[in-house]
């Protein structure tokens, strides 16, 4: 049994101890000359290719198929389901972070902040995040979040003599820890309705109340127990839109985006936010995914289509009004969380499976892209001459027409304009949508396709249609091989998933959900 | 309530109950901390009743023994001075405030009434489980408690058991924190690298936000 168990677990595993491993070469290799060598260089490969192991083997163990695992699987539940949903996500998870570390090993010398604790900090959440995405339990789940979120927190506060660093760590932390305890108390009301705390439990509590002849006791006890229920979902629902940072729960974003060093935003808005999606599909659909809470008239989907929608537009709204391009990035992340917010509405309709596929490839291409884009942004500037606002990229064509290139396919592919992936992500989110005949909502989102292709747009006026100013402070490019082999790793990912999407679609719509 | 009987439960109900009512109330910032232990005390004894008693060592271990405590080394240090004496509230968020909580009551009330016909309607008695081995019983009834659950040996064995992939977890994250810690409070930065707009410890300004970081 313990052997099954540990083929399970073997891509949490790997992270976990890899980042126990690099800690311990860390503090052990004090021989080393720190005024000379950056201890970045050496961690960020390690932590790069403990995380492609992990991802390796999450995707060895999603070609074995899961049914091939039966015993560990079994061994695991109800704690962590390892199905082709969750190895999905872990794969989506590692490559996110394999990206981030990578970015951090460029960015953190060049910045000062050269202290080895980032990487450690970056594995451990996550593998937190895969326990998150991979929770079938309301104990696990917490924890997996949790883990995830201190790990981001303190990631935020690396540049610990900013005080706006301080301040965006902060206002994450505090908030972050409020929506935590919402998520907590739901979880506990959830428990106190229905007596589990497993997924598929509640469910089959939630599916079992219309009885044909109901006793006494048995409408009694339903009626006492749902508002219990609502009350729970509702909070477990903010506590896991806060992570996503869907509006109105969004205030601590662009902050906190702007303030925390860039591999941070980087992760927080790529691995972060699709941990807490992977959670969101999980609850939603094993948890309250019965006739009842499910159908438009009674359920959830009206709730969470009011969000996407909100999410969609105030996102793009005040996307556009932004001068830094880095919030201009922080507020595109928003409104890419409306446009899965969208799928996740299509899931609880009559395409379910469509729009379970649809979403799991938006958030693989949306992660790859925003890593991207963030990743772009850090090779554009240099310590003392960053890339902030729209004015420092005018001319960076010219000057530098490589990192522009990068820069614009990573906003191309955001913006959703083929032959990048974003394109196709977008296209089969829609056609999930509109199958499950949410024709408004489809709608909706496309207007708002619109409205961002004008903000993706101006970057690319800025860099090659304009000059500087004379005497205006202009961004130069930095130097690191770690960012540019992330960089290039990630555009051919977006190329070749653009002009070649149907196998990873076709791997994301078999990745179900298994009860 | 298994052997203590229904004596215990209403003692230690109303000690929380009072502590927790004169927390909010009293306007001295100690005599808050002293209802706060009533409520704590109060809490730990209802553990008992429901047969926990390793939580209710700990309920008053940690909560009693240092939360409690550590609250007063504030309020101690801080002084009677630093919290205001004047209220600022209007008429109308008292109503406001007021109204919502005589709200919250009537339905928690609706609640325990209809849960208290239930009780008089049936006899729970007949209703233990009666289930297939396995089948999860719907609607659910809580268990009474068992005594030998909540001793460290009960406890123990849920831990390293059915819960231990939610027990490997929570020392994961007990490692998140300890490396989270050190890396923000950890300074290890000579003069000659600081940042230009780095800042010591000392309080900041809030003009000083204003610098551009990327």
């Amino acid at each position: 049994m313990s052997a099954n168990l540990l083929l399970g677990l073997s891509p949490i595993l790997i992270v976990s101890l890899g980042a126990l491993l690099l800690m311990m070469a860390e503090a052990l290799s004090k021989l080393r000359n720190e005024a000379r060598e950056s201890p970045s260089s050496s961690l960020a490969m390690g932590s790069a290719v403990v995380l492609a192991s992990g991802g390796v083997a999450s995707l060895a163990l999603w070609l074995q198929g899961p049914d091939n695992l039966m015993e560990a699987r079994a061994a695991l539940a109800p704690w962590l389901l390892i199905d082709r949903f969750s190895l999905f996500f872990f794969v989506i998870l590692t490559l996110g972070a394999f990206l981030t570390v990578l970015l951090a090993g460029g960015y953190l010398p060049e910045h000062k902040l050269d202290r080895g604790e980032f990487y450690p900090l970056v594995l451990l959440s996550t593998a937190g995040a895969m326990a998150l995405a991979a929770a079938g339990d309301l104990l696990t789940m917490f924890i997996g979040l949790e883990v995830m979120s201190l790990g981001v927190y303190a990631m935020v506060a690396f540049r610990r003599g900013s005080p706006r660093s301080v301040e965006a760590a902060m206002k994450y932390f505090l908030l972050g820890s409020f929506a935590a305890a919402l998520l907590l108390y739901g979880g506990a009301l959830l428990y106190g309705a229905t007596g589990k705390t497993d997924f598929s439990s509640i469910s089959f509590q939630l599916a079992h109340t219309g009885y044909a002849n109901p006793t006494n006791l048995q409408q009694l006890a339903w009626e006492n127990s749902t508002p219990l229920m609502v009350i729970g979902l509702i909070l477990v629902v903010i506590g896991l839109a806060f992570k996503i940072s869907a509006v109105p729960f969004h205030m601590w974003t662009p902050d906190a985006y702007e303030g925390a060093p860039t591999p941070a935003t980087t992760f927080m808005a790529g691995a972060v936010k699709a941990g807490a999606f992977a959670m969101m599909i999980r609850v939603l659909m094993m948890a309250f995914g019965d006739v009842r809470s499910a159908s438009w008239g009674s359920g959830w989907p009206p709730v969470l289509a009011a969000l996407a929608v909100a999410t969609m537009t105030v996102g793009n709204l005040i996307a556009g009004r932004q001068e830094s391009v880095k919030r201009m990035l922080a507020y595109s992340s928003i409104t890419h969380a409306g446009y899965m917010l969208v799928g996740v509405v299509a899931m609880a309709g009559t395409a379910r499976a469509e729009a379970n596929g649809a979403v799991l490839f938006y958030t693989l291409i949306y992660t790859i892209s925003t890593v991207g884009a963030f990743g772009a942004l850090i090779l554009c500037g240099s310590r003392g001459a960053e890339a902030v606002s729209y004015e420092d990229l005018a001319g960076l064509g010219k000057r530098n027409p490589a990192v522009a290139l990068a820069l614009s396919l990573f906003i191309f592919s955001l913006a959703g304009i083929p032959p990048t992936a974003g394109f196709f992500a977008k296209l089969y989110l829609f056609k999930a949508a509109v199958s499950g005949d949410y024709i408004v909502l489809t709608v909706i989102a496309l207007i708002n396709t619109v409205i961002g292709a004008y903000y993706y747009l101006r970057v690319l006026v800025f860099m090659y249609f304009r000059e500087p100013l004379p005497g205006a402070p202009i961004a130069k490019p930095m130097k690191s091989g770690h960012v540019a082999i992330a960089l290039v790793f990630a555009a051919l990912l977006v190329l070749a998933l653009g002009i070649l999407p149907s196998k990873t679609l076709q791997a994301a719509l078999s990745s179900t959900i298994s009860g | 309530m298994s052997y203590l009987g229904p004596a215990s439960f209403y003692i230690c109900s109303l000690l929380a109950v009072s502590g927790a009512l004169g927390t909010v109330l009293s306007r001295n910032a100690i005599r808050s901390a002293m209802c706060l232990l009533a409520t704590i005390v109060g809490i730990a004894g209802l553990y008992v009743a429901l047969s926990a008693q390793l939580l209710a060592a700990v309920q008053l271990i940690v909560y009693a023994g240092a939360v409690v405590v550590l609250f007063v080394f504030v309020i101690m240090m801080i002084g009677p001075s630093g919290s205001p004496t004047r209220d600022n509230r209007t008429f109308k968020t008292r109503a406001a405030g007021a109204g919502l909580f005589a709200a919250a009551t009537l339905v928690a009330l609706g609640l325990v009434w209809k849960a208290a016909a239930l009780l008089n309607l049936f006899d729970m008695s007949t209703l233990a489980k009666k289930t297939l081995k396995g089948a999860p019983s719907f609607p659910h009834v809580f268990d009474p408690p068992r005594p030998d659950l909540g001793s460290v040996e009960g406890l123990g064995r849920a831990l390293f058991g059915e819960g231990m992939v939610a027990f490997e977890l929570s020392g994961l994250l007990l490692l998140v924190a300890i490396v989270g810690v050190m890396a923000i409070a950890r300074t290890r930065q000579p003069a000659s690298t600081k940042e230009p707009g780095a800042l010591p410890l000392a309080p900041t300004d809030a003009s000083s936000t204003e610098e551009p970081t990327s």
